[in-house]
């Protein structure tokens, strides 16, 4: 009896453990809460319907490298750049958007785009959760990246997956596990400890150096933040112990100088090994670049020049008010990415994640010393009995329950996180692949900013023509016509010689001689976008060497008239004179 | 005991933490002056021959012009250019015209040693134009130039005076006086190749200047980065529209025709593209068979493959019709006494052309002969050429 009734007993136990869902599992109103604004995100950025037009340069060199089974040595969509030195520094995300478009089409691009972005904030937020411990100083802190950074739109493939290499090595270096801030910008005094068992670090960080190398050439910058840190920790080293021989022999220093050079050492693996790092170099200097809307010097006069000044003057006040140690590597690493700015604006991708990493550790040593503000938003549930077994009972106080109705576990929330994740995807354009239904509207998601009847218009052609259109248009086309319709260039100046990108300039302000280096370039085709190019699309009207064959209100395509597209007028620069 | 072995412990870590960072720092260093040193290799100019190539004619066509013929036209284009300002165009065409072995009983005329020292010698380019003339002589950034298209004392287009000193074979030595000091005509042709894009506007002298110059067909790099091989040089030449560029587009086509003698030599091109030259001109020789006037010129329109009418199709421009016929049919005859046999058009097409050469510039006056030196420089050395000399050999002769 005693044995049956123990065996049921046994049984029961095994029956109630089988429905014991692991506390793992049982998420909180936290983790909703970010379930809710990840899928809010995603559902935007997924509707984007018009991304940067590089997304569609990128997939076509995607294309080409999977199909030749190799890195062009030529660049084969611009027929001007013959002859120039091609490194491509961001290959394999041009691998990654081919791959993805030869799976699905244009629509996964836009997946790509929304899932990449959706990574890189998710990335940062938890780097910044750890380090704050906060929530609402996490959020605070992507909305920082978000607002000081450029517009995610706006962002290329390849920029995209170098942030999120970016964020990734912060999570990398920074020690989840520790209570406090992380080792690498914030750690507490006294824990100066490089993570214990720190080979996963090791090897991560040769990892995604090695991939990073070949997503994007802003590896560069991880090394110089591995480079800043170690300097930090010498620095403290030294001023410590005023002994230089203290900084050699420190331990941290040691590592972190070593993880440098691993993550250096780990980024020669790639197909032009040691030349990546000087082209990268190069590419900052490079004249066709400089003049490039985004590669511009920030303007302090601009909205965005405004917010720069305003965030720093932010750090000045966030860091009078702090407790917490302003640590040397927090220092340089400001330093050295607002010293970034100054000759190209490009510089803020990687400078508001620095920024929200940097300030945020001393937002919540504010923030912590304020707990009326601390437990505003804590004080909003107090009282109130939500789905039962979260709060009730809890509360003690106001605060209390709070910190109780925010942490506390349990399945219904999880539950709700699981049904807010699968609205966003019902929700979202990339649920028409994984889970079926009616195809969305045309224009509903991703688009080519080209009119169609042009992107027609070009695909008609069967003979290889050299076609002048405006660069974002540009990129959009050689993604969108076949290979033999080459472009005069693409946003990918850094590839073409410095007198065709100044040419480029002279025809699209229709300067005197417009034509004549429409002819020393024997271009066919001219694409026109009225928005932008109004005096071109004019001169074209007026020139008897060219015909308008498509018109709409958004654009223009101008054809060699056949006469003059054998007979050209002796140039005005080359006289006649012998 | 364990304290001491802790503490040589720790001067071992820090002796190899030294050792690795001095290896690492060495590597680095080393990897990059290789790789500076061959991004340097790379930007360096190409061996240049001490003595440019020289290419002679092929024919001896007295179909042409006939010796009689041929004295009278070079008889009436002697280069009459002593005197203050001589312009600059006149003055290098004449050089090319009829080399700088030239000379003269002619007082009036230059020897062609004399024309090439007023393009190369400051001080005798003061003496001609004045000393408050703008030198012709100048330097920038990127070293000696030839002041190019800023009026009568200058050049008539770009290396254009480079392009012809090679053609008369100046060696690369040559002293050159600027109004800074001495130098050679190295000098001038390696501040072009620095300052060369392939898209520039004119190219044409550029590229015949580096084909006579060059020692190899080794490709170079622009200073924009690009790497200039000839196989690029002669895509650049064919890649634009006929008849564009100067002088009716007809000079792209001569240095297309010194690309391949020079090919003939010296491998400079790849086969794939000697033959697409070859195809090229080709298709351009089959357009002038179709756009020659029954009289033997060819004018303003030969690029569209039909014969012209009198009048119809040419533009009434600065020059007038005959300077036209004279431009196209002179530069036309020239490069066609140079090129291949493949290459040429009936025999026939080149005597009716050479005979209309001949009656029309011993009709012409010597006020026409002045304003139009320039073409008609080509005129003499194209009909020179196809009797298989080059100008200077009869230069005697029209004394």
């Amino acid at each position: 009896m005693s044995r049956a009734t123990g065996s049921i007993a046994a049984e029961g136990t095994a029956a109630h453990r089988a429905w014991v869902v692991s506390p793992r599992w049982m998420l909180t109103w936290r983790h909703l809460l970010v379930c809710a604004l990840a899928s809010g995100l995603f559902v935007y950025l997924n509707y984007l319907p018009s991304l940067d037009s590089r997304i569609w340069l990128d997939a076509r060199r995607g294309r080409e490298i999977l199909a030749e089974q190799a890195i062009p040595a030529i660049d084969p969509v611009q027929p001007l750049s013959d002859g120039m030195r091609v490194i491509d520094t961001s290959w394999l995300s041009k691998v990654v958007c081919g791959w993805v478009e030869q799976w699905g089409g244009a629509p996964y691009l836009a997946h790509l785009f929304a899932l990449a972005t959706l990574a890189y904030v998710l990335i940062l937020a938890r780097v910044l959760f750890l380090q704050t411990r906060r929530l609402s100083l996490m959020m605070a802190g992507v909305g920082l990246v978000l607002v000081l950074g450029p517009r995610l739109q706006s962002l290329a493939a390849p920029d995209l997956f170098g942030a999120i290499c970016f964020a990734l090595l912060f999570a990398l270096v920074r020690r989840p596990a520790d209570e406090g801030l992380g080792p690498l910008l914030a750690q507490p005094a006294g824990r100066a400890r490089f993570p214990a068992g720190a080979w996963p670090v090791w090897l991560g960080t040769a990892l995604l150096f090695v991939a990073w190398a070949n997503l994007h050439a802003s590896f560069l910058l991880g090394i110089v933040v591995l480079g800043c840190c170690a300097v930090g920790q010498a620095a403290t080293a030294v001023a410590k112990t005023g002994s230089v021989r203290a900084a050699v022999s420190d331990r941290q220093t040691q590592r972190w100088v070593l993880l440098a050079e691993w993550a250096a050492v780990a980024s020669l693996v790639n197909p032009y090994g040691w030349n990546v790092a000087l082209e990268t170099c190069n590419l900052v200097r490079n004249e066709n670049l400089r003049r490039m809307q985004d590669w511009l010097p920030l303007n302090l006069s601009t909205p965005t020049g405004v917010l720069l000044l305003a965030s720093l003057l932010a750090v000045a006040a966030v860091l009078r008010s702090s407790r917490r140690q302003v640590r040397v590597a927090e220092a340089l690493l400001l330093t050295v990415f607002v010293a970034m700015l100054a000759p190209s604006a490009r510089g803020l991708i990687w400078y508001a994640p620095v920024y929200a990493l940097v300030i945020m550790p001393h937002v919540a040593d504010v923030a912590s010393r304020r707990p009326a503000v601390k437990d505003a938003a804590g004080r909003w549930f107090a009282g109130r009995k939500l789905l039962g077994r979260s709060f009730a009972g809890s509360a003690a106080s106001a605060a209390g329950n709070a910190k109780a109705g925010w942490s506390t576990r349990g399945m219904a929330t999880t539950l709700l996180c699981g049904l807010t994740v699968w609205c966003a995807l019902a929700f979202s354009p990339i649920s028409q692949d994984v889970l079926g239904g009616k195809k969305l509207q045309s224009g509903r998601t991703l688009r080519s900013p080209v009119p169609a009847g042009v992107v027609e218009y070009l695909r008609r052609e069967t003979a290889s023509k050299l076609v002048f259109a405006p660069v974002p248009w540009a990129n959009c086309l050689v993604g969108q016509c076949p290979p033999h319709v080459k472009v005069f260039m693409t946003s990918d100046v850094q590839w073409i010689p410095l007198r065709v990108w100044n040419d480029y300039g002279r025809i699209t302000r229709s300067e005197p001689g417009w034509d004549q280096v429409l002819d020393r370039y024997h271009v066919d085709t001219v694409v026109v976008w009225k928005q932008h190019q109004r005096r071109l699309g004019d001169a074209l009207r007026a020139s008897e060497k060219w015909q308008v064959v498509l018109e709409d209100d958004k654009s223009l395509v101008a054809r060699r008239s056949a006469y003059h597209s054998r007979k050209h007028e002796p140039s005005d620069q080359g006289s006649e004179e012998g | 005991m364990s304290g001491k072995n802790s503490a040589n412990r720790g001067r071992v870590r820090i002796a190899a933490f030294v050792l690795v960072q001095v290896g690492v720092l060495g590597m680095a260093v080393g990897v990059t002056r290789a790789k500076l040193a061959e991004s340097e290799a790379r930007a360096r100019l190409p061996v240049l021959r001490q003595t440019p190539r020289q290419i002679g004619p092929l024919y001896d066509d007295p179909g042409v012009a006939s010796d009689e013929q041929l004295r009278t036209v070079l008889d009436r284009l002697r280069p009459r250019l002593r005197g203050p300002r001589p312009e600059i165009n006149h003055v290098d065409h004449a050089m090319r015209f009829w080399g700088v072995e030239a000379r003269f009983r002619d007082p009036q005329c230059l020897s062609g040693a004399e024309m090439r020292d007023v393009l190369l010698r400051h001080r005798k380019f003061a003496e001609v134009w004045g000393k408050e003339s703008q030198p012709l002589l100048t330097e920038d950034t990127k070293g000696l130039r030839i002041r190019t298209r800023q009026g009568p004392a200058t050049a008539s287009h770009v290396d254009h005076t480079l392009g012809c000193l090679a053609e008369v074979g100046t060696p690369l030595d040559y002293p050159v006086e600027t109004p800074r000091g001495d130098s050679t005509v190295r000098a001038i042709l390696e501040a072009s190749l620095r300052r060369f894009s392939l898209n520039q506007w004119e190219y044409e002298w550029s590229a015949l200047a580096y084909a006579l110059y060059f020692e190899s067909a080794a490709p170079w790099v622009s200073a924009e980065g690009q790497e200039i091989s000839f196989d690029r040089l002669a895509e650049r030449v064919m890649r634009e529209g006929l008849p564009r560029g100067v002088c009716l587009g007809q000079h792209r086509l001569h240095a297309l025709v010194m690309f391949l003698r020079i090919d003939e030599d010296q491998r400079i091109l790849s086969p794939e593209c000697r033959a697409k030259v070859i195809r090229h001109l080709r298709q351009i020789v089959s357009l002038l068979q179709a756009s020659q006037d029954p009289q033997g010129y060819w004018n303003g329109t030969w690029a569209e493959g039909t014969p012209p009418a009198p009048e119809e199709g040419e533009k009434e421009g600065p020059l007038g019709p005959l300077a036209r016929r004279l431009l196209a049919t002179g530069h036309i005859l020239e490069w066609l006494a140079l090129a291949p046999e493949e290459i040429q058009p009936p025999r026939a097409a080149v005597r009716r052309a050479g005979q209309w050469l001949c009656r029309t510039v011993a009709a012409m006056s010597d006020e026409e002969i002045r304003e139009h030196y320039t073409f008609l420089s080509h005129v003499g050395r194209g009909l020179a050429l196809w009797r298989g000399r080059f100008p200077s050999y009869y230069a005697d002769v029209s004394n």
